[in-house]
């Protein structure tokens, strides 16, 4: 399921929305997700930075539990790092699947 | 299970420079690759710096995809809504060589290098992403992309696989990746006509524009915001500690950094009229020489980001040592085949080559770049609020005598910050920073 979906139009100063831009993105989604959250670990995080760091904003919190929207991710890989209670186990997503960056 | 000579984790910049070598001297290499293609996962500014590049090969300026070359760089400080730059246009960085700087984009750039591994004799595995090594005793044998079938067994593998080093990990060459060994990036393509570009920015034929801002660019973060011209887009984004980030808590994601970066009113004209295509993020090593990962162990190296080699400094290298650190690699497994052992003890002369070489040179000279801003980050707050408001005073058009405008300024800094303190602050920068 390749998702290409071109360009919309519009210029920058008419500030796209997130999901504007990731709605640009091409991605290929996997049916399994590569991020995993264990929120037992999370009732001790104060700063919650996943949900700040993350430039596809993929984390979001549900009844106070921790949950990573995979499809949405750009494979950074900044929530893996800035999460120090270790509760985010990420993997590459499987070969082939993915974001392809066009203009990198 | 299969056998190969040598297994190339990543077709990025050192992973095919690496593979081109060792093709090139007869070894049978194969190159795996978790995107679509070569390039597919990569973003970078970027300035693809080519001496390596061109040496290796000298159809380069003609033949590969370079966008534009860099005939002009800014470094900016923004404070507010306000500007000061240093501008330079040198004729040498406008005739051949053209100072070894050219803007790319990574997908064309890496299938070019791709293709030239692979006319070398390296063969490359797309769409496989490796989830971990294979051991024997304490000898890393193979490669495994978790499935029992999929796996590959070589002599040495060099691990080429970037910022976010999973593997290396894994493999226990370091740590768990900490914020303050990383910086993220994201950057917009946005497209505008060529004459647009050329005309909004001076530009003659493939001539480009790189430009760094700092100061408000990012928010006062450790970072910096950059533009830099391809043929008929623009590169637009912004780059800055993770450390930083976490502890400044801020509540504004790395988009609306950009964000705020593309409205700045120095910023948006130039963007003006131009349309989105895509929108990217990737992560930056600031490992540092005293933090580097162990480089070797029995049947492995590690090259590139994945080794931390980027200098973190305003020089932004990091295409050249990956490619550097790729071709030392392919020479130290070349010398290891010779005497058949690919143990630690022989692949050690990997990190000597890179000791004596620019790679870590400049690594060890750039050292306290990161650690020094962190201290003193009025350098790239205060100051550049402070000397835009010194020039604005300095220039007014008023009926005041210059004399008395000299007088009121030198008043009005000396009421605001100690001399001892810029002149300590000052004498930092040029030690630690330049
Ligand atoms: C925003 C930004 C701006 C930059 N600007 C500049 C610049 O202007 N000039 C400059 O010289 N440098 C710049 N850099 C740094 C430069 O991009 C890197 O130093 C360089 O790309 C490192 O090359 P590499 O081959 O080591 O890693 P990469 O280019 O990251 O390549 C790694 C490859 O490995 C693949 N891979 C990863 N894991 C696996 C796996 N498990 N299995 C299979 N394949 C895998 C990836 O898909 C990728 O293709 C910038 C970086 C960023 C993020
Ligand atoms: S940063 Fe880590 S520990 Fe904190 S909420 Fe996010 S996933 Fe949980
Ligand atoms: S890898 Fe990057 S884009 Fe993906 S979820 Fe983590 S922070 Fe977000």
């Amino acid at each position: 399921m390749t998702n290409n979906k071109k360009t919309a139009l519009h210029s920058p100063e008419k500030q796209l929305t997130l999901e504007d831009k990731l709605f640009l993105v091409k991605t290929k989604k996997d049916t399994v997700s590569h991020i995993k959250v264990n929120s037992k670990m999370c009732k001790h995080c104060a700063s919650k930075m996943c949900l700040i760091v993350c430039p596809a904003k993929t984390y979001e919190e549900r009844k106070g539990v921790i949950e990573a929207n995979y499809e949405n991710c750009l494979e950074c890989g900044s929530c893996r790092v800035i999460c120090t209670d270790g509760a985010i186990e990420w993997e590459n997503p499987r070969g082939g699947f993915g974001v392809t960056f066009i203009n990198g | 299970m299969d056998k190969v000579e040598v297994i190339i984790v990543g077709a990025g910049p050192s992973g095919l420079t690496c593979a081109y070598t060792l093709a090139k001297a007869g070894v049978e290499v194969v190159v795996i690759e978790r995107g679509e293609y070569p390039g597919a996962k990569n973003m970078f500014g970027g300035i693809f710096f080519s001496s390596i590049m061109s040496k290796i090969f000298p159809d380069f300026f003609a033949d590969a995809p370079w966008e534009r070359f860099v005939g002009k760089r800014k470094f900016s400080l923004l404070a507010g809504n306000s500007e000061m730059a240093f501008d330079f246009t040198p004729s040498a960085f406008n005739e051949p060589p053209y100072n070894h700087s050219f803007m790319a984009r990574r997908g064309s750039m890496d299938q070019w290098l791709a293709k030239k591994a692979e006319a070398a004799g390296a063969s490359i595995i797309n769409n496989y992403c490796v989830s971990d090594f294979l051991y024997e005793h304490d000898k890393v044998v193979g490669i495994t992309s978790g499935g029992d079938h999929d796996t590959l067994l070589a002599d040495v593998i060099v691990c080429a696989e970037g910022a976010n080093s999973l593997l290396s990990e894994k493999a226990r060459l370091r740590k768990k990746i900490m914020a303050g060994r990383r910086s993220i990036a994201v950057k917009e393509n946005i497209r505008l006509p060529r004459a647009v570009i050329e005309d909004r920015f001076g530009l003659t034929g493939r001539q480009g524009a790189a430009y760094e801002y700092f100061g408000a660019s990012v928010q006062g973060l450790l970072g910096n915001g950059f533009i830099y011209t391809n043929q008929d887009s623009l590169s637009v984004g912004v780059g800055f500690s993770l450390s930083d980030f976490t502890k400044t808590q801020t509540d504004k994601n790395p988009n609306d950094i950009l964000d705020e970066f593309k409205s700045h009113p120095v910023i948006a004209p130039l963007l003006r009229g131009g349309e989105t295509m895509e929108y990217m993020a990737h992560m930056i090593p600031s490992d540092g020489y005293d933090y580097l990962p162990k480089l070797y162990r029995d049947g492995l190296l590690v090259v590139g980001d994945a080794a931390g080699l980027l200098n973190t400094s305003f020089f932004h290298e990091g295409v050249n040592l990956a490619m550097a650190s790729g071709i030392f690699a392919a020479e130290t497994v070349i010398a290891a085949r010779e005497q058949k052992d690919f143990s630690a003890d022989t692949l050690e002369f990997y990190e000597e080559k890179l000791k004596k070489s620019f790679v870590l040179q400049d690594l060890k000279n750039c050292k306290n770049f990161l650690s020094f801003l962190h201290k003193h980050k009025s350098l790239i707050n205060d100051y550049p609020v402070l000397l835009n408001n010194v020039l604005v005073d300095y220039f007014q058009v008023c009926e005041k005598p210059k004399i008395q405008i000299k007088k009121e300024i030198f008043q009005r800094v000396k009421k605001n910050v100690k001399f001892t303190r810029v002149a300590w602050d000052m004498w930092g920068a040029w030690s630690n920073l330049i």
